[in-house]
C-alpha cells in the first residue's frame, strides 16, 4: 500500500475508532519506518493491572526488546511511560542505567531508540522505535512524526482523555470567517475557496489580520452582501 | 530551508512560529478549516497531501500568528499567490 495511504486510513482511524482496533494499531506500527531511518521496529508498552504489557507491535523484535525492559525493570519505554517524557538513546550501547535493554539491543542489532509517552490516556504508555542506525532520532521531523504517530496510537487504544472544547472565541471567528466568505460567495459568483483567496489577498494587501477585513466587510455590507467598498464586484488582484 | 512559492513551507512557518499543533489546528478551525487535528499534522510534516485550499488556510493561521508578531505574511500560499 502507498505510504500516504496508510497515513490516511491510521489518520481515519484514529478520527474514528473501527471495530477492529488492533488491526489499526499494526498498521500504524508499520508507519514506524517512516520516523527516522532504518527503523526496524515499533511497539506501544501500556500499564496493565498486572504490569506494562506491549499492546501492538510491528514484529517479534520490539517484542523481544520491550520484554528485555518488563523482565528487569527497567529501559527507556519504561520511564518514558512513567515519567509522561522523551527518552531518545542515540547509542543503546551506551546506557549503564539500561543494561539488560542495551544487551538485549546489541543482540538485535539496535543502536538507537526513541520512546514516545503517549499522555492522550488515562494510564501511563509509551511508543517505542528501534533503529539499526546510530542516533536515528536526532533531527526534529523524526521527533515530530513520532508524536503524531504517538497520538493516533493514543486514539486507538482504551482510557483516551476527553479533547478539550473549542473555546468560544474560536468558534465565533469561524462563524465570521464563515459569514464573509458568503457574502462574497453571494455578491462575486465565487466559491468558498475563492471567497477565501480575496480575503487573504486582501489580509496580504493591507498587512493586517483576516478577521478585521472580515469584520469590516461585514459591517458595511450587512449579511445580504449589497456590495459596498470593498465586497463589490471587482477585481482583487 | 524550504520554501512554498514566494514564501516559507508550513512545516518552516510551524517551526518558525513556535506554536504547538493544537494551537495550528485552532487557528485554522477557526479560518473555516476543516482538517482533523491529526490530519493538520499530517499535512505540515508532508506525510499526507493537502488540497491548496486547506493549504492556504492553514498558511494564512500561521501568518496570523507572525501578522501578531509584525511580521508581513512569510508563509507562502498556493491558490492566493497563483492569481
Amino acid at each position: 500500500m502507498d505510504r500516504r495511504q496508510q497515513w490516511a486510513e491510521v489518520l481515519a482511524a484514529a478520527a474514528s475508532p473501527p471495530a477492529d482496533r488492533d488491526a489499526a494499531l499494526v498498521a500504524a506500527m508499520e508507519l514506524g519506518v517512516d520516523v527516522a531511518p532504518s527503523v526496524v521496529s515499533s511497539s506501544v508498552t501500556v500499564r496493565t493491572d498486572v504490569g506494562f504489557r506491549t499492546a501492538a507491535s510491528a514484529n517479534a523484535l520490539a517484542l523481544a526488546l520491550d520484554r528485555a525492559q518488563y523482565d528487569s525493570g527497567s529501559g527507556p519505554c519504561l520511564d518514558a511511560a512513567r515519567q509522561g517524557a522523551f527518552h531518545r538513546l542515540d547509542v543503546v550501547a551506551e546506557q549503564p542505567a539500561y543494561p539488560e535493554f542495551s544487551a538485549a539491543a546489541a543482540d538485535h542489532g539496535v543502536l538507537s531508540s526513541l520512546s514516545v509517552p503517549l499522555t492522550d490516556l488515562d494510564r501511563p504508555a509509551a511508543l517505542n522505535f528501534y533503529s539499526a542506525a546510530a542516533a536515528a532520532f536526532a533531527d526534529d521531523h523524526s521527533r515530530r512524526t513520532a508524536e503524531l504517530l504517538g497520538r493516533c496510537v493514543a486514539a486507538l487504544l482504551p482510557g483516551r482523555k476527553v479533547e478539550p472544547e473549542v473555546p468560544a472565541v474560536m468558534r465565533a471567528r469561524r462563524e465570521l470567517i464563515g459569514r464573509a466568505q458568503q457574502v462574497l460567495m453571494d455578491t462575486r459568483g465565487l466559491d468558498r475557496p475563492g471567497a477565501f483567496d480575496v480575503l487573504v489577498r486582501r489580509s496580504q494587501a493591507e498587512q493586517r489580520s483576516i478577521f478585521e477585513f472580515a469584520a469590516d466587510l461585514l459591517d458595511g455590507a450587512g449579511l445580504d452582501g449589497a456590495g459596498p467598498d470593498g465586497t463589490g464586484p471587482r477585481e482583487d488582484s | 530551508m524550504t520554501t512554498e512559492g514566494d514564501g516559507l513551507s508550513l512545516q518552516d512557518g510551524m517551526a518558525r512560529s513556535g506554536l504547538r499543533f493544537d494551537e495550528l489546528w485552532l487557528r485554522q478551525f477557526a479560518l473555516g478549516g476543516d482538517a482533523g487535528r491529526l490530519e493538520v499534522e499530517a499535512y505540515v510534516l508532508g506525510l499526507l497531501t493537502v488540497d491548496p485550499y486547506h493549504h492556504d488556510v492553514l498558511a494564512q493561521a500561521l501568518n496570523e500568528c507572525f501578522l501578531e508578531r509584525g511580521l508581513d505574511h512569510p508563509v507562502g500560499y498556493r491558490r492566493a499567490a497563483a492569481e
